[in-house]
């Protein structure tokens, strides 16, 4: 306790104003109250003027302030709500204490996300709908460098060389993005931010065992020297097939999967200005295949993915900072049922932010990109034909933030994306944030923005026959799946118009509201032809079918206390075709009207924590691409996590999908002909260690 | 050496503050009718808040702890509505508004008990009204002695300030004050072309640590966003003023605890005293981000450790 002081105070700043103005407070705060008769003589009042009781106020604000100033989501740090487009994170410690091992699935835990569970090994993972084992409508980045493939733009989330444990936050951004991001940030970006290898120096051992004998294991390395820290991971997981899994001698499945990666990355602090950073991954993964376009060949598949970058960083001083950023993916890819080649794949990307006047922020950048792949179609029937083929990609960009009043930021985002595949392209976004108070407590936003999909090698040059059919009565070389190759492909395009709002209240409290309105134009699809045989024969070819529209609404509420946090979500999304085709396919799902999401997080006792997350998914219409419509799930996973008092040792054991409702999503949108059952509940224990 | 420490606010919480937090919670709750109970403007400590925030809350909750009679809460448009102040009673403002608004109403005689205003020494009472208050904001040489015990290679600290503005010329002026201020860097952001201009100068001077007061003129979301990135661009630590400051990535800073404070405001009222102004400094509690500290490269030392009150890790 400090010493007990005795004074009478002048009022030393507050002095000039105290004579001023003063009696109004106490009038307006006394109005229609009688005050006391007293016979005590009335005292000299010195009174204190409202200004200065708002000062104080103000002062006490800042002080109970809340800073959240860690996100990117437009190539800089900025806070969460002052985004010119909605953005959702999940954070290390939710990641964590959820139990999973594959990513897509805590990926759902974020409105306006959209999942689904194909098999034990494929995800269908978009923003707003539009989602497919082969996604290009989401773009996919790791530390802000594209994970989408070379080949067909989406991202095979199983083959990425990366660890949960080793991951700092996931950042979804939910609108158009291409303006920051080039082609195909269309619907939304789904950003995977790693730990800094200083955040993740000591050793880790990590080891998860689910009931069907499904175990993902950790071994990670941190370490520093001088100005140089690093870190390295080396993992193994294993899935068993359906088959063994539930012990169900009913079918057989080929849905196992046996993965081994390494990561390593490194930081070195060239000077107190200068960073380099490095890093290098390899994944080696082999499962079984599955059945697609009609045809199943039974044997396994082998992927090994290398990625590879180099970043260097220097802050130049006064709100200067340059950037430059060079990374290159190696694929070798053999998928039976579909296509073998090799691939490489090298983007060199460069920013220069700095501010203009005193009221701009300005980033200006550009990237070009290469890819080179080598086709290799050992079987007849697959996908791409036996060629080479080189690809360039180009883009410019600039984006602005600038302070128009105290309350008034303006972001003005502009790219242009030459791509040798298709044509040049533009994406843009202007977006209007208003705050309501002085601190950002309560912000408006206003945003349009326009971005495109550029219909990459697959869509473009994929052909195939297969399932071979009998002569007679077909006549000779007859299949039951004609895949013929596409005709010149536009760019799909995006343009939306949104509002959001943004509230933080006392007691922790968060509230988001966030509406769009979504226009699409030249959507690519298949187009079924008639079979002359009126056979059944499956005859298609990939085109720009026509347009669509969504709308919708997202509301996100959060509440953080001492011991526990509490979010709950609605979201809305209206989808409707405007084509002429017979059968809207455009290779996607469509998304469900209505999606419910609950997460919590307790800390129960001092060293005891659980965390539970609850996720209602409406139906899903599968747009031809599966069986039938994917019915609606509700989905809960529940978790506890207890620690050692030196929080060295962690036990954490938990279940994911207890209502054991999602096998029968997976059952509707599983390939036409595959034969699986993946489980839906699977209690889960995990043992790690940290020192 | 650093003062000692009262009780994690994060963790547990005392019978007496559990009472308080039922007190309290019943008397809004009675607070929230069309008219109140006319007892509760005759117990014999009337707490009267500000508004609802969570701090404004959590200290009332600590002021009811912390007096051992019968104590009533109420806000201060509740107040206004239904009790006229009886100079045998003590009235508690909790916020500046409350505060303000006893101070300057009480007749004289009262008692005035005060918490949770940024400076209490801008309220002036009237003649023969006690006013018995603590400080929300830690002395500056403690600040200073904390800041010199977690980064003992700090000589030079830079400050971020505005001229214009009457909060950081009241601390800029307790700073110079101080006999003990190491050597000092002021940046003016008036005379700077920005925020983030001013930053880079300050860090251009080569200062072993930026030390921050709570002036929303100089710090709102923006500015703390960008001193944070320059701080771990440049290797410099921050002295955060509050443990929202050190969450968000200043190494170290005080911790402002409403609750306690409220609790020490409750003790303080019991104790003798004179007539006049009695206003005893906050204990001095502190928050402690290891997860930076590993980003600078520095190494706390553990008597600093162990007594924060919140470490981020």
């Amino acid at each position: 306790m400090g010493p007990e002081v005795n004074l009478r105070y002048e009022t030393p700043f507050l002095s000039p104003y105290i004579f001023v103005a003063g009696v109004t407070l106490a009038t307006l705060t006394r109005a229609g109250t009688a005050q006391p008769e007293t016979d005590a003589p009335e005292p000299d009042r010195v009174e204190t003027a409202p200004d200065e009781v708002e000062q104080l106020d103000s002062v006490l604000d800042v002080l109970f302030e809340d800073f959240d100033v860690v996100v990117t989501a437009g190539r800089r740090a900025q806070a969460s709500h002052l985004t010119g487009v909605p953005v959702s994170v999940l954070d290390a410690e939710q990641i964590h204490e959820s139990g999973v091992t594959a990513l897509p699935l805590l990926l759902d835990r974020i409105p306006g996300v959209h999942v689904l569970q194909i098999d034990r090994n494929r995800f269908a993972v978009g923003v707003r709908g539009l989602h497919h084992e082969f996604s290009d409508r989401t773009l996919v980045l790791v530390d802000g460098r594209n994970a989408g493939s070379g080949l067909f733009g989406g991202v095979d989330f199983q083959r990425l060389p990366l660890f949960l444990e080793d991951l700092e936050r996931v950042e979804v951004v939910r609108g158009p993005g291409g303006a920051v991001w080039g082609a195909n940030a269309f619907n939304g970006v789904i950003n995977m931010i790693t730990k800094d290898p200083r955040d993740t120096q000591g050793v880790l051992l990590s080891t998860t065992v689910n009931e069907f004998g499904d175990v993902a294991t950790q071994a990670r390395w941190g370490d520093s020297r001088d100005d140089l820290a690093w870190r390295v991971s080396v993992g193994y997981d294993s899935h068993e097939s359906s088959e063994d899994a539930l012990n169900n001698d009913d079918f057989s499945s080929r849905d196992f999967a046996r993965l081994r990666r390494v990561n390593a990355e490194g930081v070195y602090e060239i000077d107190p200005d200068s960073e380099l950073r490095f890093g290098v991954a390899h994944s080696h993964t082999e499962r079984g295949d599955f059945s697609f376009l009609g045809l199943q060949v039974g044997e396994d598949e082998r992927i090994d993915y290398v990625r590879a970058f180099t970043s260097f960083e220097r802050d130049l001083g006064g709100g200067r900072a340059v950037s430059l950023n060079l990374f290159t993916t190696i694929e070798d890819v053999n998928r039976p049922s579909m296509w073998r080649y090799g691939m490489v794949d090298t983007e060199l990307n460069a920013q220069y932010e700095t501010p203009i006047g005193e009221h701009h922020e300005t980033i200006f950048g550009g990237s070009a990109r290469f890819v080179q792949i080598d086709s290799d179609p050992y079987r007849s029937d697959m996908l791409l034909p036996d060629e080479t083929y080189l690809e360039e990609w180009l883009g410019v960009f600039a984006l602005d933030r600038w302070r128009a009043t105290d309350r008034l930021q303006v972001e003005m985002q502009g790219r242009v994306d030459y791509y040798s595949g298709t044509s040049t392209d533009w994406s843009a976004r202007l977006a209007g944030l208003y705050s309501l108070d002085d601190h950002d407590d309560r912000v408006i936003r206003v945003a349009t923005a326009k971005a495109f999909r550029a219909p990459q090698l697959a869509l473009r040059e994929i052909e195939t026959s297969r399932v071979p059919l009998p002569s007679p009565p077909f006549p000779p070389v007859t299949y039951g799946t004609e895949l013929f190759r596409a005709g010149d492909l536009e760019n799909e395009q995006i343009y939306s118009f949104e509002a959001g709002y943004f509230g933080r209240y006392e007691d922790g409290l968060t509230f988001r509201a966030d509406a769009f309105y979504q226009i699409y134009q030249d959507m690519t699809g298949a187009v079924i032809m008639p079979d002359p045989f009126a056979a059944g024969r499956v005859l298609a070819r990939l085109d720009n079918l026509g347009d669509a529209k969504s709308y919708g609404t997202e509301l996100e509420l959060a509440v953080e206390g001492e011991r526990s946090r509490v979010g709950v979500w609605y979201a809305y999304h209206g989808f409707e075709y405007e084509m002429v085709t017979q059968m809207p396919n455009v290779r996607a799902f469509t998304p469900p009207e209505h999606s419910v999401g609950a997460t919590g997080r307790i800390d129960i006792m001092e060293r005891l924590s659980g965390s539970a997350s609850y996720r209602y998914t409406g139906v899903t219409e599968a747009d031809a691409v599966g069986t039938s419509s994917v019915p609606e799930t509700h989905r809960l996973d529940l978790s506890l996590t207890w620690r050692t008092p030196d929080e060295r040792l962690e036990l954490a054991l938990g279940v994911i999908d207890l209502f054991d409702d999602t096998a029968l999503a997976v059952d509707a949108v599983g390939s036409p002909g595959g034969e699986f059952e993946t489980p839906g509940r699977a209690f889960w224990l995990r043992l790690q260690a940290e020192f | 050496m650093l003062r000692p420490v009262c009780g994690n606010p994060m963790h547990g919480s005392s019978p007496r503050r559990v009472i308080g937090a039922v007190a309290l919670t019943l008397s809004l709750m009675l607070g929230a009718g069309l008219r109140s109970e006319p007892e509760a403007c005759d117990a014999e400590v009337v707490v009267v808040l500000s508004g609802r925030s969570d701090a404004i809350v959590q200290a009332g909750e600590g002021v009811v702890a912390g007096v051992p009679g019968d104590a009533s809460v109420m806000t201060l448009e509740e107040f206004t509505r239904d009790c006229q102040i009886d100079p045998g009673r003590t009235y508690v403002g909790v916020g500046p508004s409350a505060t303000v608004y006893l101070t300057e109403s009480a007749p004289a005689g009262a008692t005035i008990g005060a918490c949770l205003v940024p400076d209490l020494r801008s309220i002036t009472p009237g003649e023969r009204v006690s006013l018995v208050g603590v400080h929300t904001t830690v002395d500056v040489r403690d600040q200073l002695d904390l800041l010199r015990e977690a980064v003992p290679s700090a000589r030079t600290i830079g400050v971020l300030h505005r001229s214009g503005s009457p909060v950081s010329r009241d601390w800029i002026g307790r700073l110079r004050e101080d006999p003990d201020t190491p050597s000092v860097v002021l940046i003016d952001l008036d005379e700077a072309a920005s925020v983030s201009e001013a930053i880079a100068e300050l860090m251009d001077e080569d200062v072993d640590a930026v030390w921050t007061f709570p002036d929303p003129a100089v710090y709102d979301a923006a500015s703390v966003r960008l001193l944070l990135i320059s701080s771990l661009r440049e290797k410099v630590p921050v002295f955060g003023f509050s443990d929202g400051f050190v969450r968000a990535g200043a190494l170290v800073g005080v911790q402002v605890d409403p609750a306690s404070q409220g609790e020490q405001l409750g003790a303080l009222l019991q104790r003798p005293r004179e007539e006049g102004v009695t206003l005893e400094p906050c204990r001095l509690e502190y928050a402690l981000n290891l997860v930076v500290a590993d980003r600078l490269g520095l190494r706390v030392p553990k008597d600093v450790r162990e007594a924060a009150s919140v470490v981020f890790d």
